[in-house]
This record gives C-alpha cells, sequence and structure tokens, in this order.
C-alpha cells in the first residue's frame, strides 16, 4: 500500500514529511505522530518492510 | 334480663347492618345509638384506617395509612393513602389537586382534559398537552446535553470524496487516508474480494444509505466508524445507546461490535488492530429497512476513543443498507438527531478536506481549485490554504491536476503539468510549492487533506 517513500522538504530546507505513494496516490505525510498514515509508514520501517529515501538536497 | 357479662353474650352476626343499637351516656342520660349513627358526621382520626369499602367525608385523616376500595374526600391525607384508583378533583395551579404536606401550591394538577401540569409556589412549571408535548417554564436540563448523536454523518449526508467507489479487499485499513471511500467519516473494508461501497437515495427519514453490494467470493465487509478521544472520553463509565436502520437483501446478520483505542486515539488497523472491545452483538435483519437498538456499557477505561463497527460475513451478492447510525450516552434510543447539511459539513472537516466543490469528487478533472502565481523562474512559489476547520491532526495531504485528476501535479498557464509539494505545518493551514514553474505564469490544481482516525 506505501511504496516510493521519501523524505521532503519545506520552502525553508527542513525536512517536512514524507513523500509515498499510498495505493497509486502520490501523497505527503507529515511526521506527526497522531496521523494514522505516519503510525503505519513507522510500523512498516520498523518491520523492514519499507525504506524511506533521504530528502534531495536543495 | 339477668345480669350476663358481655363476654358471656352471643356474637353478633357481621358485617353489621347499621340498625343494632348501643347503650351510649349522653348529658348524663343512658340513651340508645344505632351503629350507622355512632360516627355519622363526625370526623374520623387514627394511626391507620382500612376499609373493604368506601372511606369517604369531608375530610379523611390519619397518621398512618388510610386505605380502601374507594377513598374520596375534599381532603384526603396521610402518610400513605393508596388505593387501586386514587380520583382527585382538576385542581388550580394555586391549589394543585396532589401536593405535598405543607406545600399546598406545589404539586399537580389537570388544567385541561388530557392535560397534566405541575406547579411551583403557585406558578405553572411543566405542561404535557394531549398530544404528548412538553411546555417547559424554566430550562430542560438533560442528562446529556442536545447534540447527543457522537457519531458524524450519521445519516450519510456527507460525501467529499465520492458517491460510490470501489473498496478494495485487505485489512490495512482504515489510516488517515485509507479506507473511507464514499461517505465521510465511515470506513469500510471488504475481504476475499473488493465490494462497491455508495452514497444512495433513501426514503422517508432516510435521505441518504450508505449501500454496501457484495460480489462473488466476498467473505466479511464491514463499515465502522471511529470518535476521537475529544468527543467520547465522557462516554467512559456510562451506559450509551447504539441504534441504526439495516436491510440486507442477502444476509440476515449484521453484527455490531464496539472497541476503544489501545492509546488515544490510535486504534491500529482491521488486521493489525490496536483496541480492546467494549462489547458485541448481531441484529437480525430482513431486506426491509429496519430499525435496530442496543444498550452498550462503555467501560471506565475507555476515554481513549470509541470505535462502532457493523460486519456482515459472505456478501456474495445482494445489498446492505445502512443510515441514521447513533450512539448516543443514556439507555434510551433517542430519535435520530438531524443536524443541518452545513453543520454536519463543517464536523467532517476536521478529519477530510478538499478545495473541490463539495459535490465534485475528488481526483475529477474539476478546474474549481487553487490557483499559484509564479514571480520568477526557478525560485520557491506556493499558495497557503486555510483549512476550514482545525483537523484532527496534520493531514496527508494530496494535490490533484485538475485537468486530468492525476495526484502530484498541478498545471501551469501554458498546459505543463508541474510537480507540486504539499507541505502542512499544522492543522490549521497547508501550502502547495512548486519549483519548477516558469515566470509570470500561473499553476493551479486541487488538493486534499486528510486526518482520519
Amino acid at each position: 500500500m506505501y511504496n516510493n517513500a521519501q523524505y521532503y522538504n519545506d520552502p525553508f530546507g527542513n525536512i517536512a514529511g514524507i513523500r509515498v505513494d499510498i495505493n497509486g496516490v502520490t501523497s505527503f505525510v507529515p511526521l506527526d505522530p497522531a496521523n494514522t498514515d505516519y503510525q503505519n509508514i513507522m510500523a512498516l520501517v520498523a518491520a523492514g518492510e519499507l525504506t524511506i529515501a533521504p530528502a534531495e538536497p536543495g | 334480663m339477668a345480669d350476663v357479662k358481655i363476654s358471656a353474650l352471643p356474637a353478633a352476626t357481621t358485617p353489621l347492618a347499621g340498625t343494632e343499637v348501643l347503650p351510649i351516656v349522653q348529658s348524663g342520660t343512658t340513651d340508645q345509638v344505632s351503629v350507622a349513627n355512632l360516627t355519622a358526621g363526625r370526623t374520623v382520626n387514627g394511626a391507620a384506617f382500612t376499609a373493604t369499602g368506601t372511606v369517604s367525608g369531608a375530610t379523611v385523616t390519619a397518621s398512618g395509612t388510610v386505605s380502601g376500595a374507594t377513598v374520596s374526600g375534599t381532603t384526603v391525607s396521610g402518610t400513605t393513602v393508596s388505593g387501586t384508583t386514587v380520583n382527585v378533583g382538576a385542581g388550580t395551579v394555586s391549589a394543585p389537586s396532589i401536593s405535598p404536606t405543607g406545600d399546598s401550591n406545589t404539586g399537580i394538577f389537570f388544567p385541561a382534559a388530557d392535560t397534566i401540569a405541575f406547579a411551583e409556589g403557585g406558578a405553572e412549571a411543566l405542561r404535557l398537552d394531549s398530544t404528548g408535548n412538553a411546555t417547559f417554564t424554566g430550562t430542560a436540563v438533560m442528562s446529556s446535553s442536545f447534540q447527543r448523536n457522537r457519531l458524524i454523518n450519521g445519516n450519510m449526508y456527507i460525501a467529499q470524496r465520492a458517491t460510490s467507489a470501489t473498496v478494495t479487499a485487505g485489512t490495512g485499513v482504515p489510516t488517515a487516508s485509507t479506507g473511507y471511500p464514499c461517505v465521510d467519516r465511515f470506513f469500510v473494508y471488504s475481504t476475499g474480494a473488493n465490494v462497491t461501497a455508495a452514497q444512495v437515495s433513501g426514503a422517508g427519514a432516510n435521505r441518504n444509505l450508505l449501500r454496501i453490494t457484495g460480489a462473488a467470493s466476498v467473505t466479511a465487509v464491514g463499515i465502522g466508524q471511529r470518535i476521537e478521544a475529544l468527543n467520547s472520553y465522557d462516554l467512559a463509565g456510562q451506559t450509551c445507546t447504539l441504534s441504526v436502520d439495516l436491510a440486507n437483501s442477502l444476509l440476515t446478520t449484521v453484527t455490531w461490535t464496539a472497541s476503544y483505542a489501545t492509546t488515544t486515539d490510535t486504534f491500529g488497523t482491521i488486521g493489525t488492530p490496536t483496541k480492546t472491545q467494549i462489547a458485541t452483538g448481531t441484529f437480525t435483519v430482513t431486506s426491509t429497512l429496519t430499525r435496530y437498538s442496543v444498550n452498550i456499557a462503555v467501560p471506565a477505561a475507555a476515554t481513549t476513543g470509541v470505535e462502532i463497527l457493523f460486519t456482515v460475513g459472505a456478501q456474495t451478492s445482494g445489498t446492505w443498507d445502512v443510515g441514521n447510525v447513533q450512539f448516543e450516552p443514556g439507555t434510551i434510543a433517542t430519535p435520530f438527531e438531524r443536524r443541518q447539511f452545513g453543520q454536519e459539513l463543517a464536523l467532517c472537516q476536521r478529519y477530510f478536506f478538499k478545495t473541490y466543490n463539495t459535490s465534485v469528487a475528488v481526483a475529477s478533472a474539476a478546474s474549481d481549485g487553487v490557483t499559484i502565481t509564479v514571480a520568477s523562474a526557478g525560485g520557491v512559489a506556493f499558495v497557503t490554504i486555510p483549512f476550514a476547520a482545525e483537523m484532527r491532526a496534520v493531514p496527508t495531504g494530496v494535490a490533484y491536476n485538475a485537468s486530468t485528476g492525476a495526484s502530484g501535479t498541478w498545471r501551469d498557464g501554458g498546459g505543463t503539468d508541474r510537480a507540486v509539494t504539499v507541505f502542512s505545518p499544522g492543522t490549521r493551514q497547508v501550502s502547495v510549492f512548486t519549483t519548477t514553474a516558469a515566470a509570470s505564469s500561473s499553476v493551479s490544481g486541487q488538493l486534499t487533506a486528510s486526518a482520519e482516525l
């Protein structure tokens, strides 16, 4: 369900969240523990089932 | 008659006729009096008085019990006054016909046919008219406030995402942005095969229903809503009532389950739950839409959010309709609480926001969205959009192309699709920015933000 995860930066160059395809939809998930997409992504990462690529420099 | 002790006299036949006589001394003279005249015209006082027939008089008073098949009088009083039927006069607001000792202008009176009223200090406080309407002079204070229904969009009015959608089989839902295919706030899942979820028109009290259309190989279908802790913590320790309209053209059993989150607002997914079951049970349903209700004792520990889930088994064909879902404090299933469309929409927008018009489905090609004006090429150009309501959590954002409906890009004025980034700094606003557009151009598109549980 979650694919192609990569951190992304806000306009000021700070990490803002995770850009990820969710069921094929390009989505932007914030780094908010109350966001249940974020909870699931972190669970998948902890289980070794998903890797989040670093943000592109810029 | 020879001297005979009274105890040696033969017993009289009872009950007495009233014509029997007794000797009495009156003004120094021994006279006779009939039994009937013994108490006639006199007040009878006593600790208690019991009759098998009628007790009547201008005043019937006892410090104990007065009882009888009929007890009547202008005033009847006692520690206990009882009877199969106690009939009283109509009374007035200043002299109610039933009142407590020492407070004769407070009590119950009957101002008109089929009408009951309550007086306090000689003033009317409450009237129940002949059609069951209640009129309060003061404020009606209920065990909980109005806005009793803790479920949002229980009548399936709001369908921001789509009015019909395919539910892909799987148990990895719901999340902030997945598992909510159709009507707002209700997640849907299926196992075995995909099903269709649709907002359909109802009848009468059901303007809309959520309809699941089954398919071959389906093994289970679930419809549920998660109530965040902020809106349910006070239900902990109370008995609540769940009521719902249900119909199923194939199956006869709908299972309901109430649960609470293990930690605040974190229920997990269907496949990996992090919740504790409160109670479960079944409704036996038919193809005719019928209302069902059940009391649920919510435990004191359930301060972390409550989930209501309805499930059916192998919906391999036919339809399952759900409507007017209500979860309220108390033991009575009150009529479904109907909120204004705008109110319901505002409640939904705490969990899902979009820039599309409400009636336009997400991912549609619709140009009623948001525009970024780009000042200089190569720089960051962005637009900030305030949410309609503060969202439950920082939401997952998705940008949609207004021309194609695809996610991830917006289209500029020259017809080129530009990659955009959605950045939600908090729960009140979201920004969309791009660094790829040409100077003096504009980039337009649509946006959604999801913060479901």
